[in-house]
């Protein structure tokens, strides 16, 4: 019973979570490229195709998490996906000391910096994400 | 198995949504970007370090590292980071060998222009590292990223 009220609830709380992080990025494509490509990470080549459908992958995802029983677990594992990498590449960048803003949650550069915050938020993320792949217990069997 | 082709499934949903709403967009992004010429590769490029608002934050704060504005003088008398200094690319040499309180050569220099689409700052960057100038930062938002981030603005109207 447990179980199942703790993955429910991270889902809920992913699924919004990852809902209002798409919003901003779906309205604005180019900051969102500009975000991306201040990580220094990607190929060049790759940053406008990752800002055009990274948003969107986060909005099926959720919208499925939420919505979709039957995909529940895909839309899961591929948030977890998701937000593993968004970790690496935060971490990867305070250690190599950029300042950049974390383009999460607002694609303002002044709001959200990277920092210790941004990995400790998407830890507890991650963890949140894992409960929610776990399985949602057995049905009571019918007498 | 059935869990990876849902996944993909997903993928391929979220893909098909977004090339579709890019393409009707009016502003559209191309699939592939110009960022090799961005300021910001240039500068990376350039071993360049880039600064960030803490960073330039800290100088109008305390006037280390020194901020330079690259942009022409009309555009720095027309408003500018407080305690920045005009050094408008174009006439740096001279402005350089004519100032009364010399720069230190390796005193920490923060350059920036209007905003990240310019390259004043970054060529002003160049500029200074090629006359022996040893600790120079370019801030690549410039101007703009500043006041966005609600930060004051010294001169103008």
């Amino acid at each position: 019973m447990t179980t199942r009220w703790l993955s429910l609830f991270s889902r809920w709380i992913i699924g919004l979570v990852f809902l209002a992080a798409s919003l901003p990025k779906l309205v604005a494509p180019q900051d969102m490229a500009l975000a991306i490509f201040r990580y220094h990470l990607l190929p060049h080549g790759l940053v406008n195709a990752a800002a055009i459908l990274l948003p969107w992958i986060e909005l099926t995802a959720a919208v499925a998490l939420l919505l979709a029983p039957a995909y529940r677990r895909a839309a899961a594992l591929l948030l977890c996906g998701l937000l593993a990498a968004f970790t690496a590449a935060i971490a990867l960048d305070l250690h190599r000391g950029i300042d950049i803003a974390c383009g999460c949650f607002s694609l303002k550069p002044e709001l959200g910096r990277i920092g210790a915050l941004s990995l400790l938020r998407n830890a507890l993320l991650l963890l949140a994400a894992l409960a929610a792949l776990a399985p949602a217990g057995k049905k009571p069997c019918p007498p | 198995m059935k869990l990876m082709l849902q996944m993909l499934a997903l993928i391929l949903v979220a893909t098909g949504l977004g090339a579709a709403v890019n393409a009707a967009r009016p502003g559209r992004l191309p699939w592939r970007g110009d960022w090799d010429r961005h300021v910001e590769t240039r500068a990376l490029q350039q071993h360049i370090r880039l600064a960030g608002l803490a960073t330039v934050q800290r100088a109008v704060n305390t006037g280390a590292p020194v901020l330079l504005d690259a942009r022409p003088a009309a555009d720095f008398r027309a408003g500018h980071l407080p305690r920045a200094q005009s050094l408008p690319f174009e006439l740096a040499p001279e402005m350089l060998a004519g100032m009364q309180v010399p720069l230190a050569r390796d005193q920490a220099l923060l350059t920036y222009c209007a905003r990240n689409d310019c390259d004043e700052g970054l060529e002003l960057a160049l500029l200074l590292r090629q006359q022996g100038y040893t600790n120079v930062m370019l801030f690549p938002g410039g101007l703009h990223e500043w006041r966005a981030g609600g930060g004051a603005v010294e001169g103008g109207l």
